[in-house]
């Protein structure tokens, strides 16, 4: 029983909808639900919509709980659901994470309709992967299916999900980040502008985005007479298995970038790959972490290890491609323990929306125990300019343990980044490396991995 | 296939000159408008073609059903929900 004397929280994200809200309470996550929301709430567990959805893995369970809110005089019901391990948000995902998220609420809004209900919102962010797969988070999201209404999400979903995987799969994947820019989903006119004109000879890209986008920009200042006409059921099933069909459609051309390749390009032999592994093992085998965040990931090579350990692992990279092949790899050989995310370190996702209260920045989110910077280093020192004393520092802020290697600058990886530019760091020196990271961190073990002028360390935070 | 798209085409067209005929002006609605609007006219496109879709899952559902010893198989597995 949570003790009363202590403070509850309201997430500062959950405002939009009257039908309850998020609050926190002793680092558990609660959801309140409001007096407005009782008929529906009751029909979502009468149905047994809440049951199938919950059997088929596709919501968020939860139990009912009697706790105060801090608003109660407005409460029908207070929930505990379970809990999120890592809150990620779709601008992090990769084109397969968001197109599964997307083919997940049609899914959804398919068994809703069957139930006499259907999605009120088609929001990415109601979305969170939980073992690897996509989760509807927001219990509060289904509402009374009236006959003859359209889907009142309808436009929601194009602008969170359809036109981003469009943007992503037939102009470039790194139009995800627009996500970034647009909290509520990219604006149509927009998609439509940076899609290729040959999309236009695609049925349902032709209607979802461009003729929307047309219609949108013709009645978005005009008065217009009320409308009185309503759709069929059947007509809503046929735009809903319309928009699955084209999600289902929509690939990810394979295109070589910068990392996505990068274990066929590395400059160690496998017996050094196969020796910097058993390191990482062992360290982790010694500290034993509650989690661990693999920074620089790749297509998660080495955040396997942490995962198959059963240690939950956030895998980041910042290249679209690393990411999509480390997703698709987890989902093939069914790894739950790893979410893998997009995430510039130089330029990680900021706290966004409202007053920058509503989606906070990555490095916030959640407490990292171990992270783990594998050649990483000289990305950041050399091609990013960072002073060794700031890479230091900014360890401290996101974990207790770094396990992390130190790539000398006779390296060839290292001469690769040098080779186009002038030599202005003569401080990138593992002499310097062990002084400043001395200043903030203990050395618990240091190691040279076999065959190469590599070390890994194992430090802990002072 | 060809005449359906052609039918497809046709259909499209008239919903467009549809849209484009709505003149009155009395309510003012924000700007989700024009997304509400279009659904109305595709639903009748798309809940066309979903009629024609199950009409013919089911054809082909009873015929295989007729030589096959799995009956239990649904149209689309994935879809069974």
């Amino acid at each position: 029983m949570p003790d009363p004397t202590k403070k509850t929280t309201i997430n500062p994200g959950s405002f939009r909808d009257p039908s309850g809200f998020i609050f926190t309470r002793e680092e558990t996550v609660y959801r309140q639900v409001n007096k407005s929301y009782q008929n529906d709430f009751d029909l979502l567990i009468s149905s047994g919509l809440y049951q199938k959805l919950i059997d088929k893995k596709l919501l968020v369970s939860h139990d009912e709980v009697e706790i105060d809110s801090g608003q109660s005089e407005l409460a029908y019901k207070i929930i505990r659901p379970e809990q999120i391990p890592f809150i990620s948000y779709p601008y992090e995902w990769s084109f397969s994470q968001l197109k599964d998220a997307a083919l997940t609420t049609l899914r959804m809004q398919g068994i809703a309709l069957k139930h006499g209900m259907s999605l009120k919102d088609a929001s990415a962010y109601n979305i969170q992967f939980i073992e690897n797969r996509p989760v509807m988070i927001d219990t509060l999201s289904f509402e009374t299916y009236r006959e003859g209404s359209p889907w009142v999400a309808y436009k929601q979903f194009c602008q969170h999900f359809l036109a981003p995987l469009a943007l992503m799969s037939r102009t470039d994947i790194r139009l995800s980040q627009l996500l970034r820019v647009y909290i509520d989903g990219i604006p149509l006119d927009l998609a439509s502008k940076l899609l290729p004109v040959k999309t236009k000879f695609s049925f349902s890209i032709l209607t979802h985005i461009h003729l929307h986008a047309k219609s949108q920009s013709r009645y978005a200042d005009r008065k217009i007479k009320s409308i009185q006409r309503k759709m069929s059921k059947q007509a809503l099933l046929g735009i809903i298995d319309n928009l699955k069909s084209i999600v289902k459609k929509l690939k990810w051309k394979e295109v070589t970038t910068t990392w996505g390749d990068y274990y066929d390009q590395t400059n160690y032999s496998s017996s050094a790959a196969g020796h910097k592994g058993e390191l990482v093992k062992a360290y982790l085998e010694k500290i034993s972490p509650a989690n661990v965040w693999d920074l620089g990931a790749n297509t998660g090579i080495y955040s396997m290890i942490a995962a198959e350990m059963g240690i939950p692992t956030v895998a980041y990279d910042i290249d679209p491609v690393a990411v999509e092949k480390n997703y698709l790899g987890c989902k093939q050989s069914d790894r739950t323990n790893m979410l893998p995310l997009l995430l510039d370190l130089t330029n990680p996702s900021p706290d966004l929306g409202w007053e920058n209260r509503e989606r906070p920045a990555a490095l916030k989110r959640s407490p990292g125990d171990t992270a783990m910077a594998l050649a990483l280093i000289h990305h950041l020192a050399i091609a990013n300019n960072l002073p060794l004393p700031m890479i230091a520092r900014f360890f401290t802020g996101i974990c207790k343990w770094l396990i992390i290697e130190f790539v000398p600058k006779s390296d060839s990886q290292t001469q690769r980044l040098l080779g186009s530019r002038e030599d202005i760091f003569p401080n990138y020196t593992q002499d310097c490396f062990e002084t400043a990271f001395r200043e903030v961190f203990d050395f618990d073990r240091s190691e040279k991995i076999r065959e190469s002028e590599r070390t890994l360390y194992l430090m802990h935070k002072r | 296939m060809g005449l359906i798209k052609k039918l497809t085409s046709i259909t499209l067209l008239s919903g467009l000159i549809l849209l484009l005929s709505y003149q009155d002006a009395n309510a003012y609605l924000d700007p989700a408008t024009g997304s509400y609007i279009f659904q109305l006219l595709l639903a009748a496109l798309l809940g066309a073609a979903i009629a024609v879709k199950i009409f013919w899952s089911n054809v082909k559902h009873f015929f295989l059903n007729l030589f096959s010893k799995n009956r239990d198989a649904g149209p689309d597995q994935e879809d069974d929900d």
